[in-house]
Formats: C-alpha cells, structure tokens, sequence
C-alpha cells in the first residue's frame, strides 16, 4: 500500500472548527504498526537517549496507572500482534519478543527494578506512539505522565500536572461555548473497553516528525522558506490518530498519539482530498491558521494547491 | 503585557449558580469591585467581602481558615495588588478551591517566574513582553500559559 493510501485523511467536510470529533474505535488497540516503524523506534530511542527529560515526565504516585497501560499494551499485543510481538507469561514474569526490533525483555509485572526504566516509558519504547497518562480525579482530569517524542510544538516538561482546562488554555477559541468542558466531560465519561479514537491535524514546513516546543526556533525557521514553488514538498500535512482507553483500575486515561506526515504535493494523487484541502485551507479563521502555525505560508500554500487543482482538471 | 494582562483586566463575571461570592481587595483595585459588588446587590446574589488594608492582610494561617470554611460553590474574586492577589490565590488554592473558581484583578507589575521552552530553566523576572532566560540567555516571549507546578510562566522563542 503507498503512502496515500494509508494516510489518515482528516477532514470530513469543507469547513474545519475545533470539535469533538471523537468516534468509537472498532478494533480495540491503541497502537498501529506502520512500515516506517523501524525508522520511528530508532528516532524514538535517540531522542530518549539525547532529550529524556524532554521526552519523558512523569509523577511519582503514577506507577500503579503506569504497570496497568504495561498489563493492557501486552494483552492488545498478545491479542493483536502476535506476528510482531510474543509473550509468554508465568505469574507476573513476562518475556517480551519484539520480532521487529530483534529485543527480547524479562521482567516482572509490579516491580520497577526489573526494568531499565520506568514502566511507561519502557512500553512506549516498543510503540511509535506517543503515550500520556492523564489521571482522573475531583472532577478533573490531569496530565500526570508521558512518553512524547513527536510533539506538535508543547512541552510535556511544562504541561506536567495541568489540568484538561489549563494544557488548553493556549488554544484560541476553545473554550468559547463550553467547547473545552464538553470536551473533557466526554473523555471523563469513557468506559472501560470501550475506546474511542479522533484525528487531529496541523501544518509543518519541513518532515519533522519531532517538532517540540523547546527547538521551535530551529525546526519553526522553516516555515519562512516556503514559496509557491516549493510548498507542495517542503509543507507536510500533519495528523495525529489520537486513542483514548479508560484504565479501569486507577481510573486514569491512557492517550496515544501516533503522528502521520504527507508532503501536500502527495494529495495530487487523490484530487478529491486536493480539493477538499484547498476548502477547508480557503475558508480557515485566522485564530485557527495562527494556532495551527500556518499563517506564514498560507498564501503561497493556496497559491500551489490552486495550480494543483488547475493541472488536476486539464489532466482529466 | 499583552494577553497576561488582559485576562487580568477583564471584568469580574458573575455566574447565577454559584451558592456565593467571597471578594477580598484593596484599595488600589476597589474602583475594578465596585461594578461587581453593585451587580450582585442587583440581582440579589450572596456574597460577603473583606477590604484589606494595604499593608495588613493577615497571616496565612487565618487566610486558610477563612477559605477552607467556605462551602463548595463559593466564587472567590481576589483584587487588589499582585504580590498581595498572588499569595491570596496561592493559600485559595490550598484550601481547595479550583482553577474556575477563582477570578483575580491584579494591579501592577510584579515578578514572575518564567519557563524557557528551549533550556527548561526558570528565570525570575519583572512581568514584561519579552525577558532573556538567566541560563541560555534567549530571548523569551513570555505567554499567558502558567504552570501551576512550576509556579511559572511559559516563555518560547519566536522567530527570528
């Protein structure tokens, strides 16, 4: 399958506003293993090795809600992914067999000695997603760990322990019309085994699968570089397929986030998603365009996809 | 400071469900209480209030307490000078109230501590625009976007 065809188009109509866009997820799993996962492990594990207090945070009372995601990503594995991934287990001791990595891991389920790191971030090591644990309690929800390797321009140092309400705040708009608590009720409302999954999208310039808060002024450069001629390669089209799973023991919620980058000059193979991308670009509110980081380039973006779907129409 | 500030400029807003209203200020924020006090008198909401003397406020202690015997529903408006807004938010926040059940009007610049999104460091500066990290020595835009676990302000480089 190319890389078209696996993408996760976003857009569902022609006008894009903040939703919750959330839909149940059929096949109860909250990873996915893509061709590029090698590729993803490995930028995975040097960031960690490079960055690890960037990539990973967490609170020292979530080790119980960190073992429970490690119990669930070994049944869905188990369930899931066994041509990828075997376990065999005896009590609380797991051998691990990633087949895809060539790694095999011992260990003992509750116990943190038997790891090299902490639960979370061990498992993570295994996913191309990113995963956030946020834990539920006095009716709120808060961010308390995380493996995040592939931001989309936050900080998991700065955003630790926030609530729902303040990890938003810098959206504009969100909270307008109680969008935001809706939002959080829903999630806090979640039932166990029964997940849901949403997709959320931005622009970048440049393939940065990595784009975190604190190398904006590096990776964020690019984004002056983009002309009419050059948007189709150097602006990508960013998805993250987000999952949320209600951990039944702690109450917590497990989030990953897998992220997803096209060059926009991909979607000429699909002229309705060309078109449907030129729309919703057209017709996008400034608050928005300024969030999603895009109105530097915007005009010259339009500028491209409008020759795009002008070569598309003369080619048919 | 840009949207900092203006946040803290808004009006009180006054939310018909709440059991009550519990304002604290001080002289130099009382011309931002009056319209506040006004309306609840109006729509004939509870609500009690404490002027604080510029310089005596209480200990935190008797802060605590106060707060702590206010039941669940009750909207705490704090005004006055930001050290003083600022350290009555601190013990509100303490006693248990939460992040929506609090508004404040600050008056004056005070200091901050700000997070450096590129070296994770903390700077203590005067609230401003822009200030350089104490660390790597960045220029920083500093945001609206406070951690309440750092007790500091998000602080990101723009663009050259």
């Amino acid at each position: 399958m190319d890389e078209i065809s696996r993408f996760p188009f976003p857009f569902t109509g022609d006008i894009y506003r903040y939703s919750n866009n959330s839909v149940p997820l059929n096949l109860p799993v909250c990873f996915e293993i893509t061709p590029e996962y090698q590729q993803e492990i490995k930028l995975k594990r040097q960031l960690l090795a490079e960055h690890h207090d960037r990539c990973y945070q967490s609170l020292p009372h979530t080790m119980d809600a960190q073992w429970e995601i490690v119990e669930l990503v070994l049944s869905m594995m188990r369930q899931y992914a066994s041509a990828q991934f075997q376990i065999e287990q005896q009590g609380d001791q797991v051998l691990l067999q990633n087949l895809l990595t060539d790694e095999q891991e011992r260990f003992i389920l509750g116990d943190p000695s038997s790891l090299p790191f902490e639960p979370l971030d061990f498992i993570g090591r295994h996913l191309q997603e990113d995963v956030i644990l946020m834990m539920q309690k006095d009716g709120e929800l808060y961010l308390e760990a995380g493996q995040l390797c592939f931001p989309a321009n936050w900080s998991l140092t700065f955003d630790l322990g926030m609530s729902f309400p303040e990890i938003h705040s810098p959206i504009p708009g969100f909270a307008d019309n109680g969008l935001g608590d809706r939002i959080k009720s829903f999630i806090m409302r979640i039932e166990s085994g029964k997940p849901w999954i949403r997709r959320n999208w931005s622009l970048t310039a440049g393939n940065h699968l990595a784009s975190p808060l604190e190398t904006f002024h590096l990776w964020g450069q690019e984004r002056k570089n983009v002309t009419r001629e050059n948007a189709g390669e150097l602006v990508h089209l960013r998805v993250e397929v987000q999952k949320l799973f209600r951990l039944p023991r702690s109450n917590g919620i497990l989030f990953t986030i897998h992220t997803h980058l096209l060059p926009i000059a991909e979607l000429k193979k699909q002229q309705a998603w060309l078109q449907r991308f030129y729309d919703v670009l057209l017709e996008l509110p400034a608050f928005i365009s300024d969030y999603k980081g895009l109105s530097l380039f915007k005009g010259e973006l339009l500028s491209y996809l409008e020759e795009a779907l002008a070569e598309g129409s003369v080619d048919r | 400071m840009n949207e900092q500030h203006n946040s803290h400029l808004q009006s009180f807003q006054i939310y018909p469900n709440k059991r009550k209203y519990l304002i604290c200020y001080q002289q130099c924020a009382a011309d931002h209480v009056m319209p506040l006090l006004t309306a609840l008198q109006q729509h004939n909401l509870p609500f009690s209030s404490h002027f604080l003397e510029d310089e005596i406020s209480g200990s935190d202690d008797e802060w605590l307490q106060e707060f702590s015997r206010q039941k669940m529903g009750t909207q705490l408006c704090l005004a006055g000078r930001d050290e003083t807004v600022a350290r009555l938010r601190k013990l509100a926040d303490q006693s248990g109230f939460r992040e929506e059940e609090i508004q404040t009007y600050s008056v004056g610049r005070r200091k901050i501590t700000l997070f450096c999104a590129a070296c994770q460091h903390l700077t203590e500066t005067m609230q401003c625009e822009q200030a350089s990290c104490g660390f790597c020595g960045r220029l920083l835009n500093v945001t609206p976007h406070y951690s309440r676990r750092l007790d500091a302000y998000l602080g990101y480089i723009g663009l050259s």
